[in-house]
């Protein structure tokens, strides 16, 4: 870990809902968004995220502050990563749009890849279910595809 | 499409599925069918899926036809330490009459099959069995006389289109055929045949036994320069897919001065192969040679002798550890490694000539043609 100087450099950032998180500058510009706000300075002392909760920001921050220490070894990153996502999924979306937004990408990238684990067996109404989407074909042409990719519909987990 | 995720993001939760789920996902609703079923889409998907297998283990298949139940298998072996196990075996849908398909040759998810081992039938088909989806290319146009052909299947590097060639020799008045061939080529976008009239090659090539080689969007056969009366130089013959030129390869002394069919034409690891033949009855053996650098001659290097005591019937592949896949002469499979000599038995029976390995991939291609376009 790196020593605390008294010359660490710190960053306000302020969520949507007013809420005030002072991080080390290092661990703030993994996001590419923020560092181009601190780059351009046209952020003064707070960085104002209008696109990201506390609730999210807190879990965001746990992730980038074990992301910065480079005394972590591959595989206990891994194994950080994989229990990072084991949450449910109306809150990975969450996470997905703020890491999109503050363009983190490896943290947007783990979160898409928890997305499709878990919809990997999953039947066409479930990811309707989940994604909040609409069916908008006839009852003739889902049939129709159905029949088209029959094979694929086989070995689907029950709802 | 979805109130939570931008479009984006579905693109990316998308491509990170396997296919089988991607093709379930068309059903969702007629915005995601439409994303999936687009070119843009299955383009995506496939450069994600060659960029993730360079990084994990590439998954080879191997195809072979068993006497038994007179029927091709396509089993599928991760590159890894697992490589003996097949994981999956695919399902063969198509049945050629007599024997089995020729592989003309296997690239980004596409399995180019044509007929002709047993026969006359010019049946050529483009199988993606990771979507159960096939194409049968239309006839190409009937030669006058007689005549042999010989087939190159790839991918046109800038475009991304899929294409065939097709190279025709006329028999001559002679003995042997003819050159220059008759070349066409057959493009999947636009689902049919052309000819083209420039430079086609001045060299015959191997009849019957011809293979390719794709190295870097370009095909390669092994062919033999007439120009000199009763001398045979032996060297490559490419077909480069984008520029849809001709050109030739230089072959080392050693292997030119071959005849051509004492060779044949491999890739290991990602370089261009040739493998020299020692055809004398009882001893046969092999040498390997690999072009180190792509198209400079003076890379040609000797990599390794193969001699199994008599016993070697054919090279059929190399794996990316240096394992050499051959067939003794038992009708089997084995892995040898040419650094201790040993050899696994990888308990795959066929007919010798049936054996073919080539590397698999999930991708979608095909999906766009196949499926009926819906009403908006």
């Amino acid at each position: 870990m790196a020593t605390t100087t008294t010359e660490t450099k710190m960053l306000t950032l302020c969520t949507s809902d007013k809420q005030q998180f002072q991080i080390e500058e290092t661990i703030a510009l993994q996001a590419v968004t923020i560092r181009n706000m601190v780059e351009d300075e046209c952020a003064s002392n707070v960085i104002p995220l209008p696109n990201v909760n506390s609730k999210i920001m807190i879990q965001i921050i746990e992730y980038l502050k074990k992301h910065v220490d480079s005394s972590v070894s591959k595989e206990d990153m891994e194994k950080f990563d994989s229990a990072f996502v084991e949450k449910k999924l109306s809150e990975i979306f969450d996470i997905i749009l703020a890491a999109n937004y503050l363009n983190i990408k490896n943290l947007l990238d783990i979160c898409c890849q928890r997305v499709a684990d878990v919809m990997k067996n999953k039947s066409p109404e479930w990811v309707r279910r989940t994604f909040n989407i609409v069916n908008d074909f006839t009852a003739e042409e889902e049939a129709k595809i159905r029949k088209e990719h029959e094979w694929a519909f086989e070995g689907v987990d029950e709802d | 499409m979805s109130d939570y995720l931008p479009h984006e993001i579905i693109i990316e939760i998308l491509t990170k599925l396997p296919v089988k789920s991607i093709l379930r996902c068309i059903l969702v609703c007629k915005a995601w069918h439409s994303l999936i079923t687009s070119p843009n889409f299955i383009v995506t998907h496939l450069n994600r899926t060659i960029l993730n297998s360079k990084i994990d283990h590439p998954t080879l298949f191997i195809r072979h036809y068993d006497k038994n139940d007179h029927n091709e298998h396509y089993t599928l072996h991760r590159e890894d330490e697992t490589f003996g196990v097949s994981f999956s075996e695919l399902e063969f849908p198509f049945k050629s009459p007599i024997g089995y398909f020729r592989i003309v040759g296997g690239c980004n998810g596409l399995i180019c099959l044509s007929d002709d081992l047993f026969g006359d039938m010019e049946t050529i088909i483009l199988w993606n069995p990771s979507i159960r989806k096939s194409v049968t290319l239309p006839k190409p146009s009937k030669p006058k006389s007689p005549h042999m052909f010989v087939l190159g299947f790839g991918v046109d590097p800038m475009t991304q289109d899929f294409k065939v060639v097709r190279i025709v020799y006329y028999k001559g008045f002679f003995n042997g055929y003819e050159a220059p061939p008759d070349v066409e080529i057959y493009t999947l976008s636009t689902g049919s045949w052309r000819s083209i009239n420039s430079a086609a090659p001045s060299y015959c090539m191997v009849e019957f036994m011809w293979s390719q080689a794709l190295v870097n969007g370009v095909v390669h056969w092994i062919a033999n320069n007439r120009r000199f009366e009763f001398r045979f130089r032996s060297l490559i013959v490419s077909f480069d897919l984008g520029e849809e030129v001709f050109d030739e390869i230089v072959l080392p002394d050693a292997l030119a001065g071959e005849i051509a069919t004492n060779l044949s034409i491999s890739v290991f690891r990602e370089s261009l192969a040739v493998i020299e033949y020692d055809k004398e009855i009882g001893t046969m053996s092999c040498c390997v040679w690999v072009m180190k650098e792509y198209g400079v001659a003076e890379s040609w290097t000797r990599l390794f002798n193969i001699d199994l005591e008599g016993t070697l019937e054919k090279i059929i592949g190399f794996r990316k550890n240096g394992e050499v896949l051959l067939s003794p002469r038992s009708c089997k499979l084995v892995a040898y490694d040419p650094k201790t000599g040993l050899i696994k038995d990888l308990e795959i029976l066929g007919n010798t000539r049936s054996f073919h390995v080539d590397t698999y991939m999930e991708t979608l291609v095909l999906l766009q043609e196949i499926v009926p376009q819906m009403g908006n």
